[in-house]
């Protein structure tokens, strides 16, 4: 039992990342039921721009400030040039352009930085502190409320403004929001750059918690994310949310019982299972199949 | 010449393999229309069944004809692929569009994690010294073979059906079709093709790693049938072509443009400690290539056979 918990507790942080990741995919699909295969890339993007600034000489916030806006303006102008012109056309078309540019920007960052893994200028320690018999990281319970915090500040947005309105009736009906003046494109853009935003947070976490970036972080993490968005349910942010972290904590169980090996599978694994029981997800909403 | 012939045997090879892969892919894809991201899977699970039955089973059945190894090794790797293919659909094509997608996504990832924890085979290493088997013109008739069967299947009832499931699940079951039936009958008829594919891929390269069967594998076999037209058969032989010629081109781009860099720095149009970034930019080909997918798609989403069909109805309006 003492395991059980230990393992809950050692899966929040990383099921937080997933989580963080994870948004994005579910909103991104929730307005173009396109699923944004390139995401991952964003989470490996944000950390690597976070260190180039903070060699750079700026302090961390300025730092991740800017890795913000350059990561989300990437995104955005990702959108506009590799998926937009193909909205009309079969499904597969933009799913390759996707993944083409998650290539693109992993053999980029290997040509321009390297193809190793570099250290993260600045790192966050793993103090513990014990409760009885059980270890907790306090970046861990920082980690895991700074997800939590974001994530209602998204839902927040989501529900108290005219821009989070706009994207939340453009997930509902596409058509029907166009015409009662939702702007499609700029709405999409949004939708993107939010998305970018919590994978640059997470990649930048990832780099200060592990103190180590390399080119294809993204690749695992962003594949993971994408199994814990689905697991959750596709479109809904508390499903996201849901998704990572129970995706996180069954991993960290699988390493306590000492098979870290099939980690990588066993999210899909899980993945599949929640498809057949319930294809629309943990919290996802069933949609109706019109002949 | 000689020369030449050695340098282009192994695209040549790659070329037949992919193709085989792209048009079982296509059975599936373009045919059936099911959306199936993890066909790399089956593809990876027949290089490895086969390359066991060569490197350990054989031996003990006292199997050594080159001939009669290379058949029990197709049938090994196609009925492997054709089981894997089975315990994928039962569950997964009940689900639609997407969420096969999805699922299917998975099957590939679980398959890579299945063999890297498989120690025998050589683990995340991948399997080594697998006996060469198979010469270049068999495995390219082996395509052409291909080629035609599915040409044919397409012909028979069974294939009109597996049409008529793409075209409209509702109108083709009131026609008395069992949707069903005919999406398994083409998923495995595709995995054990993609099977076969596989069992020559392994015992060409004498190697084959788990990471063959990851998502980037899958994506690029849908790359290949969509390149070429989602709906042709012969359109997935000409995208196979294209994803293992443009790299081969690419090849001789760095010495190509190089001089001209160099000319453009002596000029003062470019500083000259940008010419080792760009250079390295140009000798990676993945990063080229994956700018010429975007574009290829940008250009031509509905691959090449939309431009065939496009001229042949230009060339009727001027009759």
């Amino acid at each position: 039992m003492l395991d059980f918990t230990q393992a809950i507790i050692d899966g929040i942080a990383i099921g937080s990342l997933y989580a963080l990741i994870a948004i994005g995919y579910s909103m991104v699909f929730g307005v173009l039921q396109f699923v944004n295969f390139a995401h991952g890339e964003l989470f490996m993007l944000g950390a690597y721009f976070v260190m180039l600034f903070l060699t750079l000489g700026a302090p961390l916030w300025v730092a991740i400030l800017f890795s913000l806006l350059s990561v989300g303006t990437i995104a955005v102008v990702i959108e506009r040039v590799a998926y937009k012109p193909l909205r009309k056309h079969s499904r597969l078309a933009p799913l390759i352009t996707a993944v083409a540019i998650s290539l693109f920007l992993q053999n980029i960052i290997q040509v321009l930085f390297s193809p190793n893994s570099l250290s993260f200028p600045i790192n966050i320690p793993g103090n513990i502190i014990t409760f009885g018999e059980l270890f907790v990281r306090i970046r861990d319970i920082g980690i895991f409320s700074l997800t939590l915090l974001l994530a209602f500040l998204l839902e927040l947005f989501l529900f108290k403004t005219k821009a989070g309105t706009g994207i939340r009736a453009l997930a509902m009906h596409a058509d029907a929001s166009r015409l009662c003046g939702v702007p499609f494109n700029r709405t999409v853009s949004l939708t993107f750059f939010i998305g970018a935003i919590l994978a640059v947070v997470a990649g930048t976490i990832q780099g200060m918690a592990t103190n180590q970036i390399f080119p294809l972080m993204g690749v695992n993490a962003g594949l993971k994310a994408f199994a814990a968005a689905v697991l959750g349910g596709i479109g809904e942010i508390r499903g996201a949310v849901l998704g990572g972290l129970v995706l996180g904590i069954s991993e960290s169980m699988l390493v306590s019982y000492g098979l870290s090996t099939y980690k990588d599978g066993f999210a899909f694994v899980i993945l599949i299972l929640v498809l057949l029981i319930r294809p629309q997800g943990i919290l996802g909403r069933t949609q109706l199949v019109k002949v | 010449m000689i020369d030449f012939l050695n340098y282009s045997q192994l695209p040549f090879i790659m070329f037949s393999i992919l193709a085989i892969q792209a048009m079982s892919l296509q059975l599936i894809l373009g045919g059936t229309g099911l959306l199936s991201l993890g066909h790399a899977a089956f593809y990876t699970v027949g290089g490895y069944t086969s390359a066991m039955f060569t490197v350990f089973l054989a031996p003990l059945l006292g199997i050594h004809d080159s001939t009669l190894l290379l058949i029990c090794a197709c049938l090994v790797g196609m009925i492997a692929a054709a089981f894997t293919g089975l315990i994928v659909a039962i569950p997964c094509l009940k689900l639609r569009g997407d969420y096969l997608a999805m699922a299917t996504l998975g099957v590939g990832e679980i398959v890579a994690t299945f063999f890297k924890n498989l120690d025998f085979v050589g683990g995340t290493r991948g399997f080594k010294d697998i006996p060469k088997l198979g010469s270049p013109l068999l495995i390219f008739s082996i395509m052409l073979l291909t080629f035609l069967f599915i040409k044919r299947f397409y012909k028979t009832n069974l294939g009109y059906a597996v049409r008529a499931t793409r075209d409209d699940e509702i109108s083709a079951r009131s026609l008395g079709i069992n949707i069903y039936k005919t999406k398994l009958i083409s998923f495995l008829l595709g995995s054990s093709l993609a099977g076969l594919a596989g069992v020559f891929y392994a015992h060409t390269l004498q190697f084959i790693s788990p990471d063959e069967a990851g998502f980037y594998n899958s994506v690029v076999l849908v790359l290949a049938v969509v390149i070429g037209g989602m709906y042709s058969v012969f359109g997935s032989i000409f995208g196979a072509f294209i994803i293992v010629i443009i790299p081969e081109i690419l090849r001789f781009i760095p010495q190509l443009i190089n001089p001209y860099l160099l000319i453009m720095s002596d000029k003062g149009l470019l500083l000259p400690s940008l010419i080792p970034i760009i250079d390295s930019i140009l000798s990676n080909r993945t990063l080229i290539f994956s700018v010429l997918v975007v574009f290829i798609m940008l250009l031509n989403p509905k691959g090449v056979a939309s431009l065939f069909e496009r001229i042949n109805k230009m060339r009727k309006t001027n009759d």
